[in-house]
């Protein structure tokens, strides 16, 4: 049970920094030829700088999961090599737990921060683009809410079937 | 002062000793200390994050990255090595060379010290044991040549700093262009003098007529033209640093799509680790702002520069000094975690003496590739460490190897750093031609 839901929110996350990695490049793309035009003296969208603000806030957290199940956070491993096996997989552990912490205080915000816009009406400041800026940010929040599922996750697999450095 | 001190110095060492994760171990450290000594931060832990998620200037680093990753996969190392090889292969140090131009080059496409090391290294390693050539001055060269990586532009650390320095990452590509290459031209002075007065051993590569040598200079031609492109529309002020970004993320696909190495699994290899990276370089900086926050709040940067300034320190004394905190960080700590929580402590001082932050971000840098590759704690060391493991299995020889190979190196790098601090100009001068 504990192993497929893992495996399930892995595939998740995968999927989720798939289509973030998407977003920039066609960010990329979009502001090659909006940039070009606009040099060359032909037209241009205006709407760079925001469609670029929000794929951040889409792409910097949709792929924080991933990044987790895959080992790419760094990890200070100053001491690593004195510990033992045990120590090892102990620290693992802890750097799980700690980051399935603040991620969870950081998504909490997120959410908070959401909801706290909707309720004000805030709209997307200095743009052309007419949109609640509750959007982007609950967007945010999504990928931050990822990350804490794919950490509960991660841990409970390691409580049951201990090979946490492998996910951490 | 000194309470609020101790205890993030104490969080964030015992962060460090349990290694965790370098994002988590500055955020949880902000959290505690802000929660103790300021009150309910809590709103900043929001607010914060959401500021620098949605900022414009972020998309340098997702842009950056995916150029490179795109490159990488168009089978650009072997290419690259191979031309090198033909050009440099019959000098005085031969392949070796090869390593260090190889590096260079590969370094203004990845952005990534460890990613310059691991591929350089893989090609490079057996092509060097086949032609006899001594093994610790071949590790050397490219645990050294690794270090250009955050050097020449697009260097993913000077994104970082520029991110946390508040200062432009177009003006810190400029200023790193002449001290990267001096630092080539240090690493093949170096090897030159090796292979003159070191041992030899190896054999002679095949010679290339000078055809052959151009017809393989002409499968790099759209790299070289795809850097020139980015640092140029930079340099001359057409772009900034994020459009050339996303002209070299665009050219990159383009380069692929020429070369037919587009495909699928390809493009979703590289998406994935575009995102992967550029979650985890977010994850930190937002950690790294956090800190920020509650340090600047406490007062620490503050206070820290009013004792250091009350020694009377010159300019030169005062950057002396951060050089020996920063060496002495550097042999136990990774590049990225005292850009973001070290350089930050130091920011109002060297604001208050009136010294460039765009200069002492090249230093930094120098500073950081030092460390990169001086014991204990050398990540280029590790990886190829690993990338020796990984081609030889048990045969692969001691890290010593590497340690004792890259000593040479670490001169020709001293030499820079000499060079950068007492003429600024050395990294100033074409950001002044530039503004």
């Amino acid at each position: 049970m504990i192993q497929a839901t893992e495996r399930a929110l892995r595939r998740l996350s995968e999927g989720m920094a798939i289509a973030s990695g998407l977003a920039f490049l066609l960010l990329a793309i979009f502001t090659t030829l909006d940039v070009t035009s606009r040099k060359l003296g032909g037209p241009f969208s205006g709407i760079t700088d925001t469609l670029a603000a929000f794929v951040m806030a889409f792409g910097a957290t949709w792929s924080l999961a991933q990044a987790l199940a895959g080992g790419a956070h760094v990890r200070i491993d100053v001491l690593q090599s004195l510990y033992g096996r045990r120590m090892t997989r102990l620290s693992a552990f802890l750097a799980l737990l700690t980051t399935t912490v603040f991620s969870g205080v950081l998504c909490w915000r997120a959410w908070l921060v959401t909801f706290e816009s909707w309720s004000i009406g805030a709209y997307v400041p200095q743009s052309l683009v007419t949109l609640r800026l509750a959007w982007p940010q609950g967007v945010t929040a999504i990928g931050y809410s990822a990350l804490v599922l794919y950490g509960l996750a991660a841990l409970a697999l390691a409580l049951v079937a201990p090979s946490p450095e492998e996910t951490a | 002062m000194i309470g609020p001190v101790l205890l993030i110095l104490l969080l964030l060492g015992l962060g460090f000793a349990a290694s965790l994760h370098v994002g988590t171990a500055l955020g949880l450290t902000a959290l505690i200390a802000g929660l103790i000594y300021i009150g309910p931060v809590w709103d900043f832990f929001g607010q914060i994050p959401w500021t620098t998620n949605s900022s414009v200037t972020m998309t340098v680093v997702p842009l950056f990255v995916l150029m490179g990753e795109l490159l990488l996969r168009s089978g650009l190392t072997d290419d690259l090595y191979a031309a090198l090889s033909r050009l440099v292969g019959r000098l005085p140090g031969g392949l070796l060379h090869s390593n260090i131009l190889a590096s260079g080059v590969f370094a203004a496409v990845s952005g990534s010290s460890l990613a310059t090391a691991t591929t350089i290294g893989a090609v490079a390693l057996p092509t060097m044991k086949q032609h006899g050539y001594n093994e610790r001055i071949t590790l050397g060269s490219i645990a050294a040549g690794g270090t250009l990586g955050i050097l020449i532009p697009p260097s993913l650390i000077m994104i970082v700093y520029g991110l946390v320095a508040q200062v432009s990452i177009g003006d810190l590509y400029i200023a790193g262009i002449v001290p990267g290459i001096l630092m080539m031209v240090g690493f093949i002075a170096a090897i030159l003098i090796l292979s003159l007065f070191g041992p030899r051993g190896e054999q002679a590569i095949q010679r290339y007529s000078l055809r052959e040598k151009l017809a393989g200079l002409v499968n790099i031609i759209p790299i070289a033209l795809l850097i020139g492109l980015v640092i140029g529309t930079i340099y001359l002020g057409v772009a900034t640093a994020t459009e050339a970004a996303a002209y070299g993320a665009t050219g990159a696909l383009v380069v692929a799509l020429a070369k037919r190495r587009l495909s699928w699994p390809m493009l979703k290899e590289a998406l994935l680790s575009t995102a992967m990276t550029t979650g985890m370089i977010l994850f930190v900086v937002n950690a790294a702002f956090l800190l920020q926050f509650v340090l600047s709040f406490i007062g620490v940067p503050r206070a820290l520069s009013q004792s250091i300034l009350s020694f009377g320190l010159s300019s030169t004394e005062l950057i002396l000094v951060i050089c020996v905190v920063f060496i002495l960080l550097g042999m136990v700590m990774d590049g990225l975690p005292i850009v973001v929580a070290v350089v930050p402590i130091f920011l109002p001082l060297l604001q208050a003496q009136g010294i460039d932050l765009v200069w002492f971000g090249i230093i930094v840098v120098i500073l950081i590739e030092l460390g990169l590759i001086t014991p204990p704690i050398g990540m280029n060391l590790f990886v190829l460490q690993g990338v020796r493991h990984r081609l030889y299995g048990a045969e692969a020889g001691k890290m010593t190897d590497i340690v004792i190979g890259v000593l040479p190196f670490i001169v020709s790098m001293l030499v820079v750093l000499g060079l950068v601090i007492a003429f600024p100009q050395v990294a100033m001068g074409l950001v002044g031609a530039m503004r």
